[in-house]
Formats: C-alpha cells, sequence, structure tokens
C-alpha cells in the first residue's frame, strides 16, 4: 500500500488515471497529499476550524467529481487550490442570507502598523485574528492580499461592485491591523506626511 | 525605533505569513468526504472477490462430485458382472483349515478404514500377504471382508472371524480360508460409512443397500463468531465482531447433506456521527435607560433646589447564535435474525470427518440503536440540536454467501462435534446506495457446536 502511495505520490497522472478509476488507495492518496494545504488555506476564510473542515469536505467532494475535467494544462495542486477557494466563496455565497449583515464597527482611522506587531504574531494568532473579522470583509481581505485576485475578479466572483470590493479591503485591513496591534500590545504610530 | 509600513507592506507581510499555512484535518474528515464521492464503478470493486470465492466452491464440489460419481460408476460395472448364484456360507459352517466355496459379490458390506472401530482389542489378525492383507468376519449367517484393513476387524455378537486369503485374483473361485482365528467376539454395534468411495472398488458392488445406511437427520446447535470487515475510507474502526447462535437440520444422503436452520445474531459496530447544536450563548450586555424622571433636589452647597434627571434603567442582554458541529464515535447494536439455506460434502475417516459447505443466508434486522436526534433534553441555550450519522446506516435486509470447510468428531454413534471455519461474503449491499466505494463487507468466522443424528 505504502509503495502505491510513493508511485501516486511521483506521478501525478498514474494517481489521477487511478482515482478516476476510482481506486479508494488514490483517491485518499489525493485527500492526503493535498488535504493539510487545502485546509491551511480554507481557515483563513473560515471562522473555525470546525467551518473550514465543512469548506474542505465539500471542496473535495467537488475535486473527486470533477476529476475528469482536470486538463493538466496547470498543476493539480493549483487546480485543487482553486477549486477551494470557488467553494469558500460559495459557501459565504450561501452562507450570506443567513447571516446577519452587521456594521460591526466604526473603524477608526489607523496609521502605518509596526512590523514588530506582525512579527511578534504566530501565523495561528494572525488566522485567528482573521478569522474574527465579518465574512465579507475577511473573504476580500484573503482573496485580494493572499490569493492576488484584481478587484474585478472578487466583484466578478462574489457579485458585487469593485467599489465595493475596494472599500470592504481598506475595512478589512484597517479592522485587521487595530486587531493585530491590540493583541500584539505594540501600538502603531502615524507617519507624518 | 518601530519600523512602520503601509498598506502594501502589510499585504506582503502577511501573505509571506500565511500563504504555506498547512493545518492538519480532524481524523473523522476522510469519512466524512468519503460519504460524497461518487459511486466508484462496480465491476473492479464488488464481483471479482465473489466470483473467485463462488468459482473456487463450485471447483470444489464439482471435483468431489465428479470423483463420486465415477466411483458409483465402477459400481455399476461390477454390478454387471455380478452372478446371478447365492452363498449358501453360514458362519457356523465354517472350521478350521476347511476351504469354502465362497461367492464374493455376497459378502457384506465391507468394514474399511472410515468405519468407527469401537472395540479394537479383538485384533489379533496377522497378515497374510502385507499387499493383500485380507480379513473376513463371519457375523451371525453373513460374511464381512475387510479388505486392507489395518489393525482391526470387527465381529458381530457371536461370530466367527476367519481370515481368507485374497493374494489370489478376486475374479478366480473358491476363495480359500486360511484360518479361523477367534470366534464370539463380543462388538457393539457398528456404523457403517455412508461415503461409497471409502469403500473398495473391488468389492464395493457387493454391498446390499440395507447395510448401507444412506441417509440421516441430524439437529445441529452452535456458536459463531465472526469478524467482519468493514471499509477503512467510512469506518473509523473497520471491522465488527458478530456473534450468531444456530440452529439447524441436516439431512445426509451418502457423503451429500442439506442443511437449514434459523440463527440469531448480535453485533456492535462502532458508527460516526455529526452532532450539530445550535446554541444561544450571552455575549454581552447593556444598560438601557427606559424612563427619565427630573426631580428637584436641595443642594446644600448652594442652598437652593437644582432639578436633576433621575434614569430608569434596565440591563439587556444581547445573545449571539452559534452552530457548533462535532463529530463523535458511538457504538451501536444490531441484532439480526439469519436464514441459512446450505449443501455440502462431507467424507468420514474413522471417528472423524471431513465436511464443505457451502450456501446462502438471508439476514433481517431485527432491532438497531442507530439514531438520530439524541439530544432529548435540551437545555435553555440550546435552541435546537441533532445527531446524525456520517458513517453509514445499515440496510434492513441483506443475501450473502457462505463458504465453510470444517472437521466434525464422533463422540458417540449419535452426537458429535464439529468445528467449521467459514467465509462469508454479503451479495447485496449492507448499507445504502451511497456507499461510495461500494466495498461489500466480507467476514471470517467459526462455527462451533454440537450435531445430534437421528
Amino acid at each position: 500500500m505504502n509503495s502505491n502511495k510513493e508511485q501516486f505520490i511521483k506521478d501525478e497522472q498514474l494517481l489521477l488515471k487511478e482515482c478516476l478509476k476510482n481506486n479508494p488507495r488514490a483517491l485518499k492518496c489525493l485527500y492526503e497529499m493535498y488535504s493539510s494545504k487545502m485546509l491551511g488555506i480554507l481557515i483563513r476564510y473560515a471562522k473555525n476550524k470546525m467551518e473550514a473542515e465543512d469548506m474542505l469536505q465539500e471542496g473535495f467532494v467537488r475535486v473527486y467529481q470533477n476529476l475528469d475535467k482536470f486538463r493538466y494544462e496547470g498543476s493539480l495542486e493549483g487546480w485543487v487550490r482553486r477549486i477551494m477557494i470557488n467553494t469558500a466563496i460559495n459557501y459565504y455565497k450561501s452562507n450570506l442570507k443567513h447571516n446577519q449583515l452587521i456594521d460591526v464597527e466604526k473603524v477608526s482611522h489607523t496609521g502605518p502598523l509596526s512590523v514588530d506587531a506582525i512579527d511578534i504574531l504566530s501565523y495561528k494568532q494572525l488566522i485567528k485574528l482573521i478569522q474574527t473579522l465579518p465574512e465579507g470583509y475577511r473573504l476580500v481581505f484573503n482573496l485580494y492580499v493572499i490569493e492576488g485576485y484584481s478587484h474585478r475578479e472578487i466583484a466578478n466572483h462574489m457579485g458585487i461592485s469593485e467599489n465595493t470590493s475596494k472599500s470592504q479591503l481598506s475595512r478589512a485591513r484597517k479592522a485587521l491591523q487595530k486587531k493585530i496591534v491590540k493583541y500584539s500590545g505594540i501600538c502603531y504610530e502615524k507617519v507624518d506626511a | 525605533m518601530k519600523k512602520l509600513m503601509h498598506n502594501n507592506e502589510f499585504d506582503k507581510l502577511l501573505k509571506e505569513k500565511l500563504s504555506n499555512v498547512v493545518v492538519k484535518p480532524s481524523e473523522h474528515l476522510w469519512s466524512r468526504i468519503v460519504t460524497g464521492i461518487p459511486r466508484y464503478s462496480p465491476w473492479g470493486q464488488i464481483f471479482t472477490p465473489f466470483v473467485k470465492i463462488f468459482l473456487g466452491s463450485l471447483v470444489f464440489v464439482g471435483a468431489v462430485v465428479i470423483t463420486t460419481v465415477s466411483v458409483l460408476d465402477n459400481q455399476k460395472s461390477s454390478n454387471a458382472i455380478m452372478p446371478a448364484y447365492e452363498s449358501t456360507l453360514r458362519g457356523n459352517q465354517i472350521t478350521h483349515g476347511q476351504s469354502f466355496n465362497i461367492d464374493i459379490f455376497e459378502l457384506m458390506p465391507v468394514i474399511n478404514q472410515s468405519t468407527i472401530i469401537e472395540k479394537t482389542e479383538t485384533t489379533q489378525l496377522s497378515p497374510i500377504d502385507p499387499e493383500m492383507l485380507s480379513f473376513a468376519i463371519v457375523r451371525e449367517d453373513n460374511l464381512i471382508v475387510d479388505k486392507k484393513a489395518n489393525n482391526a476387524v470387527l465381529a458381530h455378537k457371536t461370530s466367527s472371524v476367519v481370515e481368507l486369503d485374497f493374494s489370489q485374483n478376486l475374479d478366480e473361485f473358491p476363495v480359500k480360508i486360511k484360518s479361523i482365528v477367534g470366534a464370539s467376539l463380543p462388538v457393539s454395534e457398528m456404523r457403517l460409512n455412508k461415503n461409497p468411495i471409502s469403500y473398495s472398488s473391488a468389492l464395493s458392488a457387493a454391498i446390499p443397500h440395507e447395510y448401507i445406511n444412506t441417509s440421516e437427520l441430524a439437529l445441529n446447535i452452535s456458536y459463531q463468531p465472526e469478524l467482519y470487515f468493514f471499509d477503512s475510507m467510512i469506518f473509523e474502526h473497520s471491522y465488527a465482531l458478530d456473534h450468531s447462535l444456530n440452529l439447524s437440520i441436516q439431512y445426509f444422503t451418502r457423503d451429500f447433506f442439506i442443511e437449514m436452520g434459523v440463527s440469531g445474531t448480535y453485533v456492535s459496530h462502532a458508527n460516526t456521527y455529526q452532532n450539530t447544536v445550535e446554541v444561544r450563548e450571552l455575549v454581552d450586555s447593556y444598560e438601557q435607560v427606559d424612563s427619565v424622571h427630573f426631580v428637584d433636589v436641595w443642594d446644600p452647597i448652594t442652598s437652593e433646589f437644582i432639578t436633576q434627571p433621575v434614569f430608569y434603567t434596565s440591563v439587556v442582554n444581547v445573545y449571539d447564535e452559534n452552530t457548533v458541529t462535532d463529530v463523535v464515535s458511538k457504538n451501536d447494536s444490531y441484532l439480526y435474525v439469519q436464514i441459512p439455506v446450505f449443501m455440502g460434502l462431507r467424507k468420514d475417516i474413522r471417528r472423524f470427518s471431513i465436511e464443505a459447505k457451502t450456501g446462502f443466508i438471508f439476514s433481517s434486522l431485527l432491532f438497531t440503536s442507530e439514531q438520530n436526534n439524541i439530544y432529548s433534553n435540551e437545555g435553555t441555550n440550546i435552541l435546537h440540536a441533532e445527531q446524525s450519522i456520517i458513517s453509514l446506516k445499515r440496510n434492513r435486509q441483506y443475501w450473502s454467501f457462505l463458504f465453510g470447510i470444517g472437521a466434525s468428531y464422533k463422540l458417540t454413534s449419535s452426537a458429535e462435534m464439529f468445528v467449521t471455519p467459514t467465509y462469508r461474503y454479503l451479495l447485496s449491499p449492507l448499507y445504502p446506495g451511497n456507499n461510495p466505494s461500494r466495498k461489500t463487507p466480507y467476514a471470517f468466522g467459526v462455527q462451533t457446536g454440537i450435531r445430534f443424528i437421528f
């Protein structure tokens, strides 16, 4: 069984071929290869690990359902990643009607942040802070800052205007900076013009 | 001095820190995912093991049947040369050193190696010819030949034992009686082998049917633990131990038998459940001003009345609704009634018998502790709670194929104990169509019990 797994890891095409044949070992191997990485992405989009795992579950089912559509035009990991992010966006959309849209806080103006404030926090702490952002902020922030989507792409995916995307990002950024400062205990300072 | 940054730098720093994060999923997640995967292609997964087992069983049963039929054919050809005249030989006519004309085809059933030897102390015969060793026993008025017996012969009641010389061609008569070895050997009732294969082919034709007990009825009471193996992708515990109590009736005819019965089976198997609880949590509270009254209060400092407001407030709690999901493992009990129908073959070797059986079992679920919505006692803060099974819920009925090969030991002429290792393969799914891998469970078991022969 291990030798099979090693073969699959070495040979992506063989892995996909076996997955399409519904070989259970190949399917599980695909899961084992990417589940941790993808959960590392999705956990930023969710408000907790449980929600991230729900997204991961939904995402992997989509991956398996659409394996035959993978055309080897890019890396398999990139393809799986795109599916996961789309799943996170859909998750946000489907939950939108259930979520009470609250303008959580009036974000006061914040100046530039100290590098030390981010350095002092572990990635786990940063993720926790991101998770406390309102869902819309969190999604736009992740898509723009981490995934590198443009505002136009975000607007298309989320069904909002580009300006809304920009303002959501700005608010998200400021809210996060404020949380980072508060959490790290290192004050930010304004840069003199 | 603190290093300050702008938005781009902030974004870049966060991206560096967060883009390669790896988080290990919880152990149950794969089992949740796998339930949503579309079905596998059926042929490779379902039928191959079944076909292998089934064909193996067919080959085994077929081989035994063919061998048996060939022996029966020999019998028929022997019957064809059977002389028409009857022997007049009687046990009480045999005397020492006397020669008789013996009709070999009138000899009584052969005591062969698979006959139960109830007493062996009567064995005093020395072989005439190691290659063609033959003994004969005179039972009251009939002659019983034990051709190539190892070391034991039987006599019946007041019998005489004679030694025959079969070194000559069996087709040549008369057969010379070498000596009378003993007489009046008390031996209890002889049980004949039911298997015609075991008889000497040269003499088998001479066996009168009335001396062969060709059919028997038996009652089996047995206990059968079986270890089921499940798809490890779905179940956290990929095995479960079943305990069955079986009651069955066997009908033997020669070496074949059919068996029918009823079983009660208990199994405990760990299922994976997802608990979803909607809770109402107190997250904050604030003081709300319900009304304001103004009263005049004497101010001793200014020595005049001043009007002051009096606030009537109440505390308003702020609640947040949250849904919490958790995955847990829970042992569920299942109670089945099973109806087996088997056919098989049996070969006796002295007190031991080897038997192989194969057949089908219908199982019906009588009771299960699988359940949803276990949260009956909802707390004030629990708005809604439910428990749903992630691992698959069992079907209420299924068919399975069983193959077993084992041995029995004759305790007495009417009681045996037996041990039969079994292999079972489920023909119809144990779980509904949502079984993603469609890997049907299989089981290895051991059936041990007592058989009463009537």
